[in-house]
């Protein structure tokens, strides 16, 4: 009897399996496994996604003029809480002194007393503003041959750590008193640049615009500054689409290197710092840079009835226009 | 008497008839089981995407995303996202999930508090992204800390001058900016004909809300969860359909409060932005996130967060990113 009930109870388990199997369908059974395919991403194409870097040779070799002497002096400003390290101006110092022409810095005291001896005057981002007397001394200076180079920055954020916990502080290159006398000034925005850079948006390019730059093809700044000059020329214009930070959505070709008759200003001190000079080319700017303060050749006025012509020409000239005669030629020769 | 019940008894276990009708009636009793489970069309699958992307984010995602494939139910998956992204290799991870899984079938997604950076990277190859006028979409980009310029001393040496960094910071820059390309590269291949911004437009990193996303084409439409889960049915084909919500393991974690309280993962925690790129950052940490969830502001909402994160001595992201976006030299 218990083989016949167990029998019975084998064909209930089938009938059970049989009615579940005909309601849940044949479809669940029939479904084929899909085929395993790779995944294919074009987008990652190495050749897409891996920016070229713009390469880095080249030495300094400055060729100045003929007309210039072989030796002199170049005053560096170190009195106005000027924001640079040795390694920021070392492959400039090296040209110079490579040329023959002594380096010395300001500090403080008069500064004309300082340029008495010099052929050119850098200014690299001073942290605080000229004062009317060093003004006049400058643009004596200029106006005597002198060779005044200013180098700006925009403002920058300085990140510092106290106990207190980490303030942020702006820095500012308070260039806007001196380089206004020259009709001149700095922008306060960093320049950037998304299409045309070395390997970040703040690293724009900078091309030549005039035939001043011999051999410049491309030269690369590190976080510059739109710079303006009235009536005075662009040696460096940003590459095309650059943008100011805080105005996204306006592009233009920025000026970032300007020469206005024995003065020039840029808005980077950066693309000669001493790992970033031979990029691009930008060690041919160093060297041009070089050539022009070696080209400067001032002469102090005499000391008697000059010295007053020589501020009388300065003040005749006042805010903007050429501090000599002479210079105002080449310039009209230049335009 | 009892002979006869017996007769009958015996009767009964010979039958075959009745064993049949008992199996008819059990199997009729079960059919309801059996019919639920195959009346509906198909499954769509929800799978969170919650908090910051880690690898305990990405391996979670991954699993939920590989079940759904293989699960011949699914036959759609919603993606339920409310994340500010994270690490920027397990960002792509997820990215080549949601991509695999958008190859097999519909993707929808449907974005809670953000889909920013890391999180944008995931859902966008999804065939259609929802998201809410509160939610913000965007921050296309990569972040990390520079490396500290060092040189090999005699404390320690190297067989190589760059052993100690990897590479100068304008070396970095470049390694950051293939990251960069490869993520933009990425969206473009995705949304490129929703897209109406450039691509330097979209490289600049901003952040939108849901109806600016939809405007600029990084989201499809106004919409959430319910809206996502009907597109995904309709678009494999459901008439009828099942809606199985899975859960991944462990806790999420989150660095942004609005993420934070918007997230239905029961199990969450409040992060401070060192649970990314740690206390004393030793080397590169590619975060794909914006910004501002790095605020150490951000760190007073967690408890048990070290007051000294906002007081590191080196420029974090964080610092940086509070300043406003500019970095000192």
């Amino acid at each position: 009897m218990w083989r016949e009930l167990g029998k019975r109870l084998v064909v209930l388990v089938l009938t059970v399996a049989v009615v579940l199997a005909v309601v849940a369908g044949g479809s669940t059974l029939l479904q084929s496994e899909t085929e395993r395919t790779s995944l294919q991403n074009p987008e990652y194409e190495p050749d897409a996604v891996v920016p070229d870097p713009i390469e880095a040779t080249g030495t300094v070799d400055p060729n100045p003029d003929a007309a210039a002497d072989d030796t002199g002096t170049i005053v560096i400003d170190r009195g106005h809480a000027n924001r640079f390290t040795r390694s920021d101006i070392e492959p400039l110092v090296d040209a110079l002194v490579r040329e023959g022409y002594h380096v010395e810095f300001y500090t403080d005291g008069d500064l004309a007393t300082a340029l008495e001896d010099a052929d050119a005057f850098l200014v690299i981002d001073p942290g605080s503003e000229y004062l009317p007397g060093d003004i006049e001394d400058v643009r004596q200076f200029t106006g005597n041959g002198g060779r005044l180079v200013m180098i700006g920055e925009p403002d920058r954020t300085a990140v510092s750590a106290s106990l207190f916990g980490t303030s942020i502080a702006t820095q500012e290159s308070r260039l806007t008193t001196l380089a206004s006398r020259y009709g001149m000034s700095v922008d306060t925005q960093y320049l950037y640049n998304q299409e045309n850079a070395d390997g970040t948006f703040k690293h724009v390019l900078a091309r030549p615009t005039s035939g001043e730059l011999d051999g410049v093809e491309e030269t690369t700044m590190y976080t510059a500054a739109a710079v303006t000059a009235r009536n005075g020329d662009v040696l460096l214009r940003s590459a095309p689409n650059t943008i100011k930070s805080g105005s996204d959505e306006v592009t233009g070709e920025y000026p970032v290197a300007v020469e206005r008759n024995n003065v020039l200003l840029l808005g980077d001190k950066t693309f000669m710092q001493g790992n970033r000079y031979r990029v691009a080319d930008n060690e041919q700017l160093v060297a041009y840079l070089a050539e022009f303060m070696i080209e400067g050749d001032y002469e102090a006025p005499p000391e008697v009835g000059g010295d007053a012509n020589g501020e009388t020409g300065a003040d005749d000239d006042s805010d903007a226009s050429t501090p000599t005669a002479n210079a105002t030629t080449t310039a009209t020769a230049e335009t | 008497m009892a002979s006869r019940i017996g007769a009958i008894l015996r009767r009964i276990a010979r039958s075959y008839v009745l064993f049949v009708v008992i199996g008819v009636v059990v199997g009729l009793a079960l059919a309801p089981v059996a019919w639920n489970a195959t009346s509906s069309d198909g499954t769509v699958a929800i799978v969170p995407v919650a908090g910051t992307i880690d690898g305990g984010t990405s391996a979670g995602v991954s699993a939920m995303l590989q079940r759904a494939r293989s699960d011949s139910d699914v036959k759609a998956v919603v993606l339920l996202v409310n994340s500010g992204g994270g690490g920027a290799a397990a960002s792509e991870e997820l990215y080549l999930q949601t991509k695999r899984t958008s190859q097999e079938m519909p993707v929808i997604t449907s974005v809670d508090a953000a889909a920013a950076s890391g999180a944008y990277y995931t859902i966008a190859p999804s065939d259609h992204i929802y998201a809410k006028p509160a939610s913000t979409v965007g921050s296309v980009g990569v972040l990390a800390t520079t490396p500290t310029a060092l040189e090999p001393t005699t404390v320690v040496s190297t067989t190589g001058p760059n052993k100690l960094t990897g590479g100068d910071e304008r070396e970095f820059n470049y390694i950051l900016e293939s990251l960069g390309n490869a993520f933009i590269g990425a969206v473009f291949e995705q949304r490129g004909s929703e897209i109406q911004l450039s691509r330097s437009e979209l490289e600049q990193a901003r952040i939108y809300s849901g109806t600016q996303a939809v405007q600029n084409g990084l989201v499809d439409s106004i919409g959430g969860r319910q809206a996502a889960v009907e597109h995904a049915a309709d678009k494999a084909g459901l008439d009828s359909y099942d809606v199985r919500v899975m859960r991944p393991d462990g806790t999420a974690r989150f660095l942004s409060r609005s993420n934070y309280v918007a997230s239905t993962a029961p199990n969450k925690t409040m992060v401070s932005a060192t649970y990314l790129y740690g206390e004393e950052p030793s080397g590169p940490v590619f975060l794909m996130v914006p910004a501002t969830y790095l605020n150490p502001a951000n760190d007073s909402a967690t408890a048990g967060t070290p007051p000294t994160a906002a007081g590191r001595l080196s420029p974090s992201p964080s610092a940086t990113a509070a300043s406003g976006g500019t970095h000192v030299a």
